[in-house]
């Protein structure tokens, strides 16, 4: 029973403040804004919370064609 | 400038070395019997590989320094100046006009479209100094080319135990002979980097 109390009191806080935990937060990226959504558990949409800029401005694509090389190996054998 | 003059006390990566062994293992194929070879050779000079932060607990990477291929030469670009190698370069850049020119159209407009990147990957080269010894390059139909330019293949890394290689600062200090300056060490990892985060095609194709 103590364990139990102590379980809420961790994960509700105390008073009327406490806020029961029945939703989830997730980061969305969306071309060069991070977007922090709220949703329920079973993934309904219920608040957005944060929208910043995305400091790391290369998406996963591009940083790949940046990594790119020009494909010359074949006329520099000797 | 390529190397430092004044070469700090600290050893770090790109520096280069001499009096280390270089032993490779080679075997037909894998197998779960014993049959290999191993060969070991002492390069005249090798390069430090291990990232400036990773050099100590009595490990460290090197790759030897090798000869340049004499098919740079044909590139006028890179006879100019070999250490445009080392650096991102335009497409047409990057190879003889003559194979330049025996492109298709539509091969040269899908070279123009990567704009200034990397080419030969795999490859670091180092200037020439008066330390190395000269050696001729072979050429077809002209006069051989003496030069003191070396390189470093990346494929051509390996890992030697070295108890005296205890931190950058603990190291046998005799065996350092050149320092790479603060730019050119830049360069090198720059291109070191490239060669780790190329993603092949079949990647590729998934992430689209």
């Amino acid at each position: 029973m103590y364990k139990k109390d102590y379980e809420k009191f961790k994960y509700e806080g105390t008073g009327s403040q406490g806020e029961l935990t029945d939703y989830k937060i997730i980061t969305y990226s969306f071309d060069k804004y991070q977007i922090k959504i709220k949703l329920k558990p079973n993934n309904i949409f219920l608040d957005v919370i944060e929208i910043k800029i995305n400091k790391e401005f290369l998406s996963h694509k591009q940083m790949i064609t940046h990594a790119d090389s020009h494909d010359v190996e074949e006329f520099y054998r000797k | 400038m390529f190397y430092q003059k004044e070469i700090k006390k600290e050893l770090r990566f790109g520096d280069i070395l001499k009096g280390y062994i270089l032993v490779s293992s080679n075997i037909e194929e894998p197998k779960l019997n014993i049959d290999f070879k191993i060969n070991v050779k002492v390069p005249d000079y090798c390069v430090v590989l291990s990232p400036c932060c990773s050099i100590g607990d009595k490990i460290i990477s090197l790759s030897p320094l090798i000869h340049i291929f004499s098919d740079f030469f044909n590139n006028p670009y890179f006879k100019e100046d070999l250490i445009r190698i080392n650096r991102k370069m335009l497409p047409e850049q990057s190879v003889a006009p003559r194979v330049w020119e025996g492109f298709s159209p539509e091969e040269k407009k899908r070279r123009k479209s990567l704009g200034k990147i990397y080419a030969l990957v795999d490859l670091f080269i180092y200037k020439e100094n008066e330390l190395f010894p000269e050696y001729p390059i072979p050429r077809m139909h002209e006069e051989n080319i003496k030069t003191k330019y070396y390189m470093i293949d990346f494929k051509n890394t390996y890992k030697l135990n070295c108890k005296k290689i205890v931190n950058p600062k603990d190291f046998p200090l005799e065996s350092r002979c050149l320092q790479l300056t603060k730019d050119t060490r830049s360069e090198l990892r720059f291109k070191i980097a490239n060669y780790y985060s190329r993603v092949p095609k079949e990647d590729k194709i998934l992430e689209d």
